[in-house]
């Protein structure tokens, strides 16, 4: 589902992601682990299509994002580390705009949003403006639209910043629902014990190089993945 | 403390001219200066050159008939109004709009160091306003009169509480501003609404100001005794400039107690109005279908969503739209008179009522410049568009066509009305018709290529790009020499081309420069656009 072969960027003298490979099949969940800075959010962006790159191949079902970012796009759903919303909108009104963006019917669509919004517990605020909502419902609106197209392939940024427990919770079970409907999620995080139980692979980025990858047993063996991370940190 | 944050909100104000806004790399010197000239250009140059000439009108004949307190009411009068509204939205949005208004509250810095940081910023941008009528008025007057110590004392601090007095004004408006904005739902059209009216009494006001200062300047007499009988509030005001020592400790005395009665004012209502979201009803969600759009006109939607939601962003680049309609109502409702005036006056010239009247109308459309602000104002929610499944040529197309819709609707009634109500040939109401919606189109283009080239996604008042953003400067500027050039070359050469290839020569230019612009708006612009 997502081929990521090579990848470096850099900006100005410091290299944000060096020579990084990794590939993601359908049905993954894929945790992406890092130090802050160590290049995690700069892939994300690099495989949303929405920052440039300096070499290297990223394929999204076998297509470039440079050569076809628009297919690309189309399959994959992409959040943010913060979600940063059209303020000046409802939230229906912006799910609306994403449905219509991807274009999704009609029916479907308010079907989607019916479960959506509803599990998420944010129905009774879609006719507000976003610039009401607090971070945790902004997370949760830009959950809702991630979902609504169906994608094959979802990238997320830290997704759990923000959600209460519940919220959480439900989060993850969407996630491995996803999953088991042949989607493939790529997301990082700093919260270790989510990404042990959740993830089936896992990759740990150091300064924009990738250090470990694999399935989690690979990864961490009998340990815990964060003593792993942690002494992978201190090397 | 209120250093550190002053300097903060005045690099955010300046940034444009000190940092490339794209790549945050620091300007040429060379570069800074050529944008300090150009700003200088147009506030001295134009906006103090206009207040010197009216300085120069009238303060010899009220100064040589003893009502030099006159001149000072009516110059201080101006510099109030233009400084008091002029920096009236600004408060409202640099004290309780900003967006790191949350930050800076969080940090362990008193609530008042903040206000205070805010207010001088204000007060900036107050006495921009007002140096550019005080600074004339007084040189006219120490030219004019015989000088002494005391005249140019009381006039200088005459100068500088009038000053104080615009920072309260403005102020107080402001707070007007924020209270109704959390009173009412629909907010943005509620302040388009109030700005409208401000609007009309202004214009009302201006239209009968040349007559009026004309009338002063010829009966000084009269008007003085008027002035000094009906308000005695204006005649101390003026005298305070004038060398009334007890006239100016009076007016001192008023603008200290407006001053602190304003900070009384804000600073108990600051942290209320800055963190409430207003006591709106919630709106409540009903599950309804709703029909499928597509990506383009989604995207459309989209920037007519943004452009409606914010007052700001209608008045100052939608303002055209209302004069546009206006100007069409009128030319219905006196289209016999202005024609015969028209063709009494350019009775030689054939076509030269078509050419003035789309000269006019291109002028107005001037006013909507939609799109120079537009790519800014995605700011940190650029991440959206791009990572959707359209292109940025989408992107950007849609934004060039919220700005012609809103350009040629208006554009295209005003065009009707004139073709309708006043007397042209065939080939004159065909430029009347096609010359605006061509110009609109070009004038769409030109302004989205200024809002590539120029843009500023890291504003923390959406103000910032909106008013003060080099894009929609040069897009004024641009705009009205466009206008006039299609208007003055008619004049220059128009006798020897005649109308019709003139007309032909005009349509010819304006798309020749309307398909450059798309082209590198394909091309250069999208990539720009994609580095952002």
């Amino acid at each position: 589902m997502l081929r990521i072969e090579n990848l470096t960027k850099t900006f100005g003298e410091k290299v944000a992601v060096d020579n990084l490979s990794l590939h993601i099949a359908p049905g993954e969940i894929y945790g992406f682990i890092g130090h802050n800075g160590a290049g995690k959010t700069t892939t994300l962006r690099s495989v949303a299509g929405i920052q440039e790159f300096d070499n290297g191949r990223i394929l999204i079902n076998g297509t470039s994002i440079v050569d076809d970012p628009i297919a690309c796009k189309s399959q994959m759903a992409y959040i943010p580390d913060n979600p940063d919303l059209y303020e000046f909108m409802s939230g229906i009104k912006y799910l609306n705009f994403i449905a219509n963006i991807f274009g999704v019917s009609e029916e479907l669509r308010q079907e989607r949003i019916r479960d959506l919004a509803g599990r998420l517990e944010l129905t009774d605020d879609l006719a507000q403006p976003i610039a009401t909502y607090s971070h945790g419902m902004k997370q949760k609106l830009a959950l809702i639209s991630a979902w609504l197209h169906d994608p094959k392939l979802i990238v997320m940024d830290e997704p759990f910043v923000g959600l209460d427990p519940k919220a959480s919770f439900l989060m993850k079970g969407m996630m491995r629902e996803a999953c088991d409907h042949g989607a493939a999620i790529f997301f990082s995080t700093h919260v270790l014990e989510v990404a042990e139980k959740l993830c089936d692979k896992v990759a740990i980025i150091k300064q924009g190089r990738l250090i470990r990858s694999g399935t989690m047993e690979e990864v961490k063996g009998d340990e815990s993945l964060e003593s792993v991370f942690l002494e992978l940190e201190a090397q | 403390m209120v250093w550190i944050l002053l300097k903060k909100q005045l690099l955010e104000v300046w940034r444009g001219y000190f940092f490339d806004a794209k790549t945050g790399n620091a300007r040429s010197k060379a570069s800074t200066a050529i944008r300090f000239a150009l700003f200088a250009l147009l506030m001295v140059v134009v906006l103090g050159g206009m207040f010197t000439g009216l300085s120069i009108v009238i303060c010899d004949p009220l100064t040589s008939s003893g009502t030099g307190w006159l001149y000072f009411v009516i110059m201080g009068a101006i510099a109030v109004l233009l400084g008091a509204f002029g920096a009236a939205l600004n408060s409202f949005s640099s004290i309780y709009m900003a967006k790191d208004n949350d930050l800076l509250l969080s940090l362990p810095i008193p609530i008042k160091t903040i206000l205070i940081s805010r207010l001088l910023n204000v007060y900036l941008l107050g006495l921009m306003y007002t140096v550019v009528v005080l600074v004339p008025t007084l040189i006219v007057h120490w030219v004019t009169v015989e000088l002494n110590v005391a005249l140019v004392m009381t006039s200088l601090i005459w100068a500088i509480l009038i000053t104080a007095l615009v920072l309260a004004l403005s102020c107080l408006i402001g707070w007007v501003i924020a209270k109704i904005n959390l009173k009412f739902r629909r907010k943005s059209f509620v302040a388009v609404f109030g700005v409208l009216v401000f609007l009309v009494l202004y214009f009302l006001f201006v239209s009968s100001f040349g007559n009026l200062i004309e009338d002063i300047a010829t009966n000084v007499i009269y008007y003085g005794e008027l002035v000094q009988e009906s308000s005695s509030l204006l005649y101390w005001f003026g005298l305070a400039a004038d060398g009334g020592w007890l006239a100016l400790a009076g007016f001192a005395a008023v603008c200290a107690v407006l001053l602190a009665l304003t900070w009384i004012l804000i600073s108990r209502s600051f942290l209320h109005i800055a963190t409430s979201s207003g006591k709106q009803k919630k709106a409540v969600y009903r599950e309804k279908a709703t029909k499928q759009k597509s990506p383009a006109s989604a995207l459309l939607m989209k920037e007519f969503t943004r452009f409606t939601s914010s007052a700001n962003y209608m008045i100052n680049t939608g303002l055209g739209i209302v004069f546009l309609v206006l100007a069409g109502a009128l030319i219905l409702w006196q289209g016999s008179t202005i024609s015969v005036s028209l063709h009494l006056f350019f009775a030689g010239i054939p076509g030269a009522t078509a050419i003035l009247l789309t000269t006019c109308i291109c002028m107005m459309s001037v006013m909507i410049d939609t799109a120079a602000p537009s790519v800014s104002l995605e700011g940190k929610s650029l991440w959206i568009v791009r990572s959707l499944p359209v292109s940025s040529w989408q992107i950007l197309q849609s934004k060039v066509n919220m700005q012609y819709i809103l350009t040629a609707v208006p554009a295209l009634f005003c065009s009707v009305c004139a073709v309708i109500a006043v007397s042209c040939t065939l080939m004159e109401a065909l430029m009347l018709l096609l010359v605006p919606q061509v110009f609109a189109l070009f004038q769409s283009h030109c302004d989205l290529t200024l809002g590539v080239l120029w843009p500023n996604l890291t504003w923390t008042s959406e103000v910032v790009p909106i008013k003060r953003g080099m894009a929609i400067f040069l897009s004024l500027i641009i705009g009205a020499v466009s206008g006039l050039v299609l208007g003055g070359v008619f004049f220059l050469v128009g006798h020897i081309t005649g109308f019709t290839l003139y007309f032909i020569i005009v349509i010819a230019i304006f798309c020749a420069a309307t398909v450059a612009l798309r082209l590198w708006l394909k091309r250069s612009g999208c990539r720009r656009f994609e580095a952002l």
